[in-house]
């Protein structure tokens, strides 16, 4: 056969040149300089976004300036939880009055969000502790963690409450996740250990551009003052193969 | 001699300031023209790059070019955490970017484009829609000055005949290549994981991908 041949050389980005050629046969071909430009940002700015509600106590100034931290001793002077007391940062105000009084996710729960709550008018979406942004441009599975310093002791609750508006309201509880650390649960339960949004039951992935907003509750009896209830938070998105099933 | 019709793979201009060079060029792209030669998108081209729509970041440009762009304005990687785009056909030798705290994601074949999109879980693949084998390189100008300790690995898979296959794995610094065959109708893809856990936010993965492809 009879090779044609021409050769197209056409510029470029305003940016250094890309170029690409190709014979009529094409024996070979060359596209230069696709981009790639990978930034390291601060959690609010990052594809899962983690933002900080208006509470002193969770804050974006965790890590080396720029991670969502958790501290309720924000000026470093020891402050804390008192022992047989409750603390809760964030609202509950949109909550289903059923729905609150599981973890959610747990019927079995006790005491339950509902049983510990001080405030459940206020509006989760004016006042949370912080909020999980999908910042992506497709839906993504959500599901938050939270794995203890030291095993807390019996009388010790920490709540992590989540709402989800656009999940499905329609007897689904989609818009309701929990997660509870503590002496609370009958046995594992896995949706009550994990706020799960997810392609599971009882709960809807979060979609592009959507947010949920989650509260914290501390739940203390007569503990020892030197309890650490501190722990880390794990944020897993996608089809990350660690995620919680909890429909397993 | 069979006639066909020859379509390559061009960029389009973007931005202000952005000139056409080769004078040569000009002569030949009014002969290809009668040739009918189109520009297209990086998808169509013959050697097609097609970027996963499911994959944040990597997308076709306004230009028709094929980009990875996080951060950079738009949401990027948080520090202190592991971002994996695209599955991985194994985690071996990936641990030591991954970390203990997570575990990559892997796919028996992420590169099949047997069902477009529907099927493609690389984060971008190269499609050989030409008529002949093509053998592929992809060239990773990436720069290894980042100031914290973001790293991050690449991984180039095969897709024939329904099975999927490492091809290579490259981890930071990046300044290599990664080769393949492909039959016509053959895809491989890229899929990557970043690990921004020591990391700050002055890390920035910055460069460019060049894909050369030959026939054989």
């Amino acid at each position: 056969m009879e090779r044609r041949k021409f050769v197209i050389g056409l510029g470029a980005l305003a940016s250094g040149a890309a170029a690409a050629t190709g014979t009529g046969a094409f024996t070979a071909a060359q596209l230069d300089d696709r981009t790639a430009s990978i930034n390291v940002v601060d959690d609010t700015n990052g594809l899962v976004g983690l933002e900080a509600g208006g509470s002193e106590y969770v804050t974006n100034s965790g890590g080396s300036g720029n991670e969502l931290m958790i501290d309720f001793s924000p000026d470093d002077n020891e402050t804390g939880i008192n022992p047989d007391s409750t603390y809760q940062v964030g609202g509950l105000g949109e909550f289903d009055s059923g729905n609150i009084f599981q973890v959610p996710g747990d019927p079995t729960a006790s005491e339950s969000v509902g049983d510990v709550a001080i405030d459940t008018d206020t509006s989760i979406e004016t006042e949370h502790a912080f909020k999980v942004m999908n910042q992506t441009n497709s839906t993504k599975q959500i599901e938050v963690t939270y794995t203890p310093n030291e095993e807390f002791p019996s009388g010790a609750r920490l709540y992590l409450v989540a709402y989800y508006e656009e999940g499905d309201d329609d007897g689904n509880s989609s818009q309701e996740e929990g997660l509870v650390v503590g002496d609370v649960t009958d046995g594992d339960n896995p949706k009550a250990a994990s706020i799960i949004f997810a392609d599971q039951r009882y709960s809807d992935p979060v979609g592009a551009g959507d947010e949920f907003y989650v509260t914290i509750i501390v739940d203390v009896d007569e503990v020892s003052s030197d309890t650490d209830l501190g722990g880390s938070l794990t944020v897993r998105a996608g089809s990350h193969d660690d995620f919680t099933n909890a429909d397993s | 001699m069979n006639r066909r019709d020859v379509v390559v793979g061009l960029g389009a201009l973007v931005g202000t300031g952005a000139t056409a060079t080769g004078t040569g060029a000009f002569g030949a792209a009014e002969v290809s023209r009668r040739a009918d030669i189109d520009v297209v998108d990086d998808s169509d081209g013959l050697v097609g790059l097609v970027a996963n729509e499911a994959v944040a970041g990597v997308r076709m440009d306004a230009g028709g070019e094929l980009t990875v762009s996080i951060g950079d304005g738009d949401p990027g990687v948080n520090v202190s955490s592991v971002y994996q785009f695209g599955a991985f056909v194994s985690d071996d030798d990936v641990d030591g970017i991954t970390g203990d705290t997570f575990s990559v994601v892997t796919d028996g074949d992420p590169a099949d484009m047997s069902d477009d999109q529907g099927s493609l879980e690389s984060a971008f693949a190269v499609v050989n829609q030409s008529a002949e084998d093509l053998s592929v390189a992809i060239d990773f100008e990436l720069n290894d000055d980042i100031d914290g300790n973001t790293e991050y690995a690449f991984e180039l898979q095969s897709s024939q005949g329904g099975d999927g296959a490492r091809e290579g794995l490259a981890t930071s610094p990046i300044t290599g290549r990664l080769t393949a065959q492909l039959a016509t109708g053959e895809s491989i893809g890229v899929s990557f994981v970043i690990n921004a856990l020591d990391g700050t936010t002055a890390d920035e993965i910055s460069g460019n991908l060049s894909i050369s492809a030959t026939a054989v």
